[in-house]
């Protein structure tokens, strides 16, 4: 019996003390009146550069150059190369009380994280505040004012009403042509390229067949996709977006699944089956295939711009794969030319809640110094990005880097050079899709299934086999029927239901422990009783 | 029509199935025994009865063909025996009401047609009140090849464990089945299936009979879709041309197809599908619900990308654990992998581990594609500049860097501390080749990781992995060994 009781106390103990690792919830972040620059600071940075040692470097150099404003905050930066280690590791560290100070995430990411409590900083209040907010007087740098951050970028770092986040820089898609395939086909690259037109010309570069060697005759190599796209879920999602087809509502009504997307999914099928079209996922990277003259049109983000053309400064291929052709960038395949619609995506930060608000107005100091035009306009010279402050843009030093297309095939690589100008072009033209807890899983979904039906056309699955099940098989792949409306918590919606077993056997163990301690104490006092009297 | 024959055959479905609820069904259900009427002959008599013969018997229909300009033939059974009945005169209001198990009484001629002993120019009618009877499935294996089979001619019988054999289509292609006796009957809307398998040495001819079960049933469906090889069982009736040849209803697989070779495998198309069987490597971390395989056997190498495998399954995978994988074919950057996989492990198969292959002499020759995914090893491998570390800064600022003997990540914008593979470059006879420690194969606590992390340009290494391609030869290593 002892034992009996023994290890139950033990599991009790054994319980408490894992909940011990659990965070317990902060209290939310109150700005202090003043920064306290007499105590020593230490803060993490995660970030993530895109397998681009110059992005590393930069960041490494932003943290010295912070360090040396502020010699009072140690900046510990962690490289990632992934975004969803970043995301689980973060989770993780909620979990245990050990999350970041600044991170570099998406606001879909945020979402998730919001999911506990006083986790994630909401900055409105920083925002304004005319010390330490943006452009404040007791800036050891020259932030950019609130206006002064694009709109539209900025606007997209709202969640649940609040801005959790500040856009770090952005990037679209874009297509990347080899022009002079689509003009040996007998068509000239328009300005803004329609999904038809895409199709037509990689359906004609399909139908001149092969020679008697088994090469393409588009192409003279045994290796032909004339129509690549990396990102699979940002497909589904622009083309939703295009046509207004349905992909979620702004609270998080799932609405993927309808007509639209199912038209699409037909649309894809048949050039998969006829294998002029496939996607990172299934064939590798659109870059490499470009570069070797094998892929007309590569779809990919701006961000990997350094990868695109046969004169790139990064190439994946060995030399002799490469192709020499005119490489033209265009926004990506459009519904309605008059209107063109793209993704906005790139990296936002975000800070995480701490005990101690002066450690957080010191991580909110080094999130701010990320907007200064230095490390805005260095960064964007990484890849195909942009800056997100008019500042920048605005900045001589950023308009010369502008103006100096195609000097070099490094830092004024045209590809790059043109992919920013793209960009920069169309900042109204983007959109991002809304953010809620869950949107994650259904951003996934809408790329799995272009992945599926891509797949099971080149496996020789009939459309109407792969179609049969998608909706269930992709519901419950990302538990897409567990994703709540934000207003509509889990529980108004579903009840908990009964109480597992094994919830049910610890707390009638915890009582009957009780029971036996009481046991225990009453016969106690009954003996001291007995004593006294 | 076929909605009748769709009637008779779920009906002939139900009752199968019913039969296959009991033992005691297994046997088939008891006629009732009694005296035959007058004019009516037993089984006896009419095995007895001569060629042309006009013959009457009571029998209980087992199946039917498909009724066809007032016509329809019949699969037909007592407790004593088999009967088939060959066209006989019936009306199509009739044929719907001939259910299995329905006693007729039939009047025609007895018949052998190419060997098949039946009642031909028949007639019929109900029997009023008549019991109802079925037959049960004769398991016939033991009888197959002997003299005692034809015995049993007509009868609903049961065969297992026969292996699928090659047939020869009219193009000279070895094929499981043929559409028509001499594949003739391909694209034709109502071809009869054959095909040919096995048992003890001797081979036999088996048929689905369009008429019987046509493309909607299973049966011609599974015999559409045999292999060769396989193994089968098989119920039907022990129908006869000039030897046994038998009508199934049903074919059921009992073996797995045999994997295919790792030529076959080489052979076959992207996107296509296969099945290998090989010896597990190497793994790569588990990972939601996911593996990534390092295989090979005797004939080949095998990379399996992102197997479907639960964490408890991975613990299983040990090295030289034999596999049976189904996937689909994948080229990606050149790396020829499967995709899409499942597995199962092969019990009670002996463990093997592959021996490395000496590549050294292959580095920069085309033959070194032909062992992909290989286990190979590099001897005296010379290790060069990966690239430059910043190590500090001089008096005056400047950076101070050293040759780097690798990198984190391919440009080194990884570090130490994540989960970042490690990059090296090594020289053999002046050429210099790049090598990775994947991190989810080999990851910081390894071995081979530290040995790397370890390395100085100018050692002298022997390195073993697996021969991955990525945009050309990339291996994956998993031991450094310096050379003394």
């Amino acid at each position: 019996m002892r034992r009996f009781i023994a290890l139950f106390l033990l599991l009790a103990t054994v319980l408490s003390a894992t909940a011990c690792h659990k965070a317990a919830p902060m209290e939310s972040f109150c700005l202090p009146e003043s920064f306290d620059t007499s105590r020593q600071y230490e803060i993490t940075f995660w970030a993530k550069h895109e397998n681009n040692i110059n992005q590393k470097n930069l960041y490494e150099q932003t943290v010295r150059d912070f360090e040396a404003l502020y010699p009072n905050i140690k900046v510990h930066f962690q490289p990632y190369t992934d975004y969803s280690k970043i995301y689980d590791d973060v989770l993780t560290n909620i979990q245990t009380g050990t999350t970041p100070n600044v991170c570099i995430t998406y606001p879909d990411h945020i979402a998730t994280y919001l999911t506990g409590e006083n986790t994630v900083v909401p900055l409105d209040n920083l925002f304004t505040d005319p010390r330490y907010g943006l452009g404040g007087s007791e800036l050891a740098f020259d932030s950019p004012t609130k206006e002064q951050i694009i709109p539209q970028f900025l606007s997209e770092c709202v969640v649940n009403g609040s801005f959790y986040a500040i856009p770090y820089m952005r990037s679209t898609e874009a297509c990347y042509i080899n022009k002079d395939m689509v003009e040996a086909l007998g068509y000239e690259v328009p300005d803004i390229l329609t999904w038809e037109f895409v199709w037509e010309v990689s359906e004609k570069a399909m139908a001149l067949g092969k020679d008697e060697n088994g090469n393409f005759i588009a192409n003279g190599q045994s290796t032909l996709i004339p129509f690549l796209y990396k990102s699979s879920d940002n497909m589904m999602i622009q083309y939703l977006r295009q046509t207004g087809g349905g992909y979620s509502t702004a609270d998080g009504t799932v609405e993927i699944f309808n007509s639209t997307t199912d038209d699409f999914l037909a649309e894809i099928y048949t050039h998969a089956q006829s294998r002029a079209f496939s996607t990172f996922a299934i064939s590798s990277y659109p870059a490499n295939f470009l570069n070797a003259g094998q892929c007309i049109f590569a779809v990919d983000s701006t961000a990997g711009a350094t990868w695109m053309g046969c004169e790139a400064p990064l190439i994946d291929i060995s030399e002799d794969k490469l192709v020499t052709f005119e490489t033209v960038v265009r926004p990506v395949p459009q519904a309605d030319p008059e209107n063109p619609q793209m993704i906005s995506q790139g990296p936002s930060v975000c800070i995480f809640n701490k005990e101690d608000p002066q450690e957080v107005l010191a991580s909110w100091l080094f999130a701010q110094y990320l907007l200064t035009d230095q490390v805005q306009i260095a960064y964007s010279q990484t890849e195909g990005y942009i800056p997100v402050t008019s500042k920048a843009h605005e900045n001589p030093i950023y308009q010369d880097y502008l103006s100096r297309r195609g000097e070099d095939n490094s830092l004024y690589y045209s590809v790059k050079l043109d992919t920013a100008k793209l960009l920069l072009e169309n900042m109204e033209n983007t959109f991002v899709t809304p953010v809620f807890n869950g949107s994650t899983d259904l951003r996934q979904c809408a790329g799995q299934m272009i992945e599926e039906i891509t797949k099971g056309a080149r496996r020789k699955k009939s459309l109407s086999s792969l179609m049969a099940t998608l909706e269930t098989d992709m519901t419950s792949l990302y538990h897409l029927d567990e994703i709540r409306p934000q207003g509509q918590s889990a529980v108004q919606k579903a009840p908990l239901g009964p109480m597992p077993t094994q919830s049910k056997v610890l707390l009638w163990s915890l009582g009957g422990i009780w029971l036996l301690l009481g046991a225990g104490f009453l016969t106690g006092l009954v003996k001291k009783r007995k004593k006294k009297s | 029509m076929k909605k009748l024959i769709a009637i008779i055959l779920a009906l002939t479905f139900v009752f199968t199935l019913a039969a296959c609820g009991g033992e005691e069904e297994k046997k088939g259900t008891e006629a009732t025994t009694t005296a035959k009427p007058e004019g009516v002959m037993s089984y006896e008599e009419y095995m007895a009865a001569e060629i042309d013969a006009e013959v009457c018997v009571e029998v209980y229909v087992q199946a039917t063909q498909s009724w066809w300009e007032d016509k329809i033939t019949v699969y037909a059974q007592d407790e004593d025996g088999a009967y088939f009945i060959y066209e006989m005169a019936c009306s199509q209001e009739d044929a719907a009401k001939l259910y299995t198990g329905t006693k007729i009484r039939v009047n025609g001629y007895k018949g052998e047609w190419a060997g098949e002993v039946e009642i031909m120019d028949a007639t019929f009618e109900f029997v009023e009140n008549g019991d109802t009877y079925y037959a049960p499935y004769t398991d016939l294996t033991s009888l197959l090849g002997t003299e005692e089979l034809i015995k049993h001619q007509n009868e609903r019988f049961s065969l297992k464990g026969l292996t699928v054999e090659p047939s020869v289509d009219p193009d000279g292609n070895e094929v499981a089945f043929l559409y028509g006796w001499d594949g003739s009957g391909a694209g034709k809307p109502d071809s009869d299936l054959y095909f040919k398998a096995s048992l003890d040495g001797n081979t036999y001819t088996f048929v689905v009979e369009y008429y019987l079960c046509n493309e909607t049933s299973p049966v011609y469906q599974t015999v559409q879709g045999l292999k060769v090889g396989q193994t089968v069982d098989m119920e039907g009736y022990l129908y006869w041309y000039e030897g046994v040849q038998p009508h199934l209803t049903s074919v059921t697989v009992t073996s797995l197809e045999p994997p295919m070779t790792h030529e076959e495998y080489m052979a076959a198309e992207i996107d296509e599908e296969v099945t290998i069987e090989a010896y597990v490597q190497a793994t790569q971390s588990w990972w939601e619900d996911k593996i990534t395989v390092y295989a090979q056997n005797e004939e080949g190498a095998y990379f399996i990308y992102e197997m479907a495998c639960t964490e408890e399954e991975a613990s299983e995978l040990g090295i030289g654990t034999k596999i049976r994988v189904n996937g689909y074919k994948g080229e990606w950057a050149g790396e020829v992998e499967i995709m899409n996989a499942t597995f199962d492990i092969i019990e009670d198969a002996e463990p093997w581990i592959a021996e490395e292959l000496d590549a050294t002499a292959l580095l920069g020759t085309d033959e070194l594609i032909n062992h992909q995914n290989e286990k190979v090893s590099f001897k005296n491998v010379t290790i060069v500049s990966s690239g430059t570390n910043t190590t500090g800064q001089d008096d005056e600022g400047n950076e101070i860097t050293e040759n780097a003997a690798f990198l984190y990540g391919w440009d080194g914008s990884g570090s130490e501390g994540t989960d970042s593979d490690l990059y090296f470059k090594g020289s053999v006879d002046g050429k210099v080749y790049t090598f990775v420690i994947e991190y989810y194969l080999c990851d910081e606590t390894s071995a081979a990781y530290q040995a790397v992390q370890a390395l100085n340009v100018g050692d002298v290494v022997d390195l073993t992995g697996f021969m991955y391609w990525y945009e050309g030869a990339q291996p994956h290593i998993i031991s450094v060994t310096p050379v003394a």
